[in-house]
C-alpha cells in the first residue's frame, strides 16, 4: 500500500510532499539463532606410543536437523576429562573451527553439497603418543518460528 | 554586500561592498527583525523566539578553507529564516512499514516548520492524503 501526503503552506502556497509504503501481510517472526551441541564426540588416542591424525565424518547416520533448520557454520570444542566427567577443555570452552594445542588439535568443516539441515561434519583431529583427542562438533544453527531444532531424537544438545 | 559609503573625508560613494562580521551583524538584525513579526503574531514569548532560532539554525553547510565542516566556533550555524518565520522545507510520514490485513494503523504527517517549546504546531499548513493514488482525506 503507497501512502502520499501534500502539506500545502497557505501563507505562500508552497506544496512539499512525501511517500511511504506499508507493506500487508502476515508478520513472519524473525528466524532464532542457536548454538547446538552434538551430544557424543571424537575420541582418539595412542595405541603404541605413536602420534596419529585421523577424519571422521559425524555424527554416525548422517543425521539431519527439522526441515527449515539451517546449518550456518560448524565449530569444535576441545574435550578433556575432568573429574570423570567429559567437558569441555580448560582455557578452550570456547568453540573454535580449528584449535591447536600442541599435543592435540582439531579442525572441523562442513563438506560441500549437504542439505541445509545436514547435520554432517568432518573432524580432522591429531595427537601425539602420550594423549588423547576428544572433539565435539557444535552447530550454528539459525531456526525458523515454529520449529525447533533441537528435535532430533537426541543428536543435539543445548549444552556440552 | 553592496551599500552607499565615504569616499574621503565628505564624498559619499555610490556603492561600495563589505562583508564578514560588518555584513553579518545587518544582516542578522534584518532577520531577526523579520522572525520577531512572526513570532509576535503567534504569540510567541522572548524565550520561544529565542528557541525557534536556534531551531532553524544549521551548522551543515559551514567549512574551513579546506572544505572541512566546521563544528565548533559557530554557534548554532547560519539561520534559515524562511523557517524561522514559518516555512518549511520537508514534510515526512510516520507510519509502520508492515500490517496485518484489517489491522488498523495511525499516520502522522509532520512538516520540519520550526515548533518552539511550549508553542503550538503552526495552523497554516493543509495535509491531503492518498492511498493507492486515490485520495482518503484532509485536515
Amino acid at each position: 500500500m503507497t501512502i502520499d501526503v501534500s502539506s500545502r503552506d497557505t501563507v505562500d502556497n508552497k506544496s512539499l510532499t512525501a511517500s511511504h509504503q506499508i507493506k500487508i501481510g502476515p508478520q513472519v517472526p524473525e528466524p532464532q539463532r542457536r548454538t547446538l551441541y552434538w551430544s557424543s564426540y571424537v575420541a582418539d588416542w595412542s595405541t603404541f606410543g605413536n602420534g596419529g591424525r585421523y577424519d571422521h565424518l559425524v555424527p554416525p547416520g548422517e543425521p539431519s536437523m527439522p526441515e527449515g533448520c539451517i546449518v550456518e557454520g560448524v565449530r569444535g570444542l576441545l574435550m578433556d576429562k575432568i573429574d570423570g566427567q567429559i567437558q569441555p577443555a580448560r582455557g578452550y570452552e570456547t568453540p573454535q573451527v580449528s584449535v591447536n594445542q600442541g599435543s592435540v588439535g582439531f579442525t572441523v568443516s562442513r563438506p560441500e553439497g549437504l542439505a541445509p539441515n545436514s547435520l554432517t561434519s568432518q573432524v580432522h583431529d591429531w595427537h601425539n603418543g602420550f594423549n588423547i583427542v576428544r572433539v565435539k562438533v557444535v552447530y550454528d544453527v539459525l531456526q525458523p518460528s515454529g520449529v525447533d531444532c533441537e528435535d532430533t531424537g537426541g543428536v543435539l544438545t543445548t549444552s556440552p | 554586500m553592496p551599500a552607499s559609503g565615504m569616499k574621503g573625508d565628505d564624498e559619499v560613494d555610490e556603492i561600495v561592498t563589505f562583508g564578514q562580521s560588518s555584513a553579518a551583524t545587518g544582516t542578522y538584525a534584518g532577520l531577526l527583525a523579520l522572525a520577531s513579526q512572526y513570532a509576535k503574531k503567534e504569540g510567541w514569548t522572548r524565550e520561544q523566539l529565542m528557541a525557534a532560532l536556534k531551531l532553524a539554525s544549521s551548522r551543515d553547510n559551514i567549512t574551513d578553507d579546506s572544505e572541512k565542516r566546521v563544528q565548533a566556533i559557530v554557534g548554532v550555524g547560519i539561520l534559515d529564516a524562511y523557517r524561522a518565520t514559518g516555512g518549511a522545507r520537508k514534510v515526512v510520514i510516520e507510519a509502520p512499514n508492515q500490517a496485518e490485513p484489517g489491522e488498523t494503523v495511525t499516520l502522522r504527517a509532520e512538516t520540519d516548520a520550526v515548533v518552539p517549546p511550549g508553542a503550538a504546531p503552526p495552523d497554516h499548513f493543509i495535509y491531503r492524503w492518498k492511498v493507492n493514488g486515490v485520495r482518503k482525506g484532509r485536515g
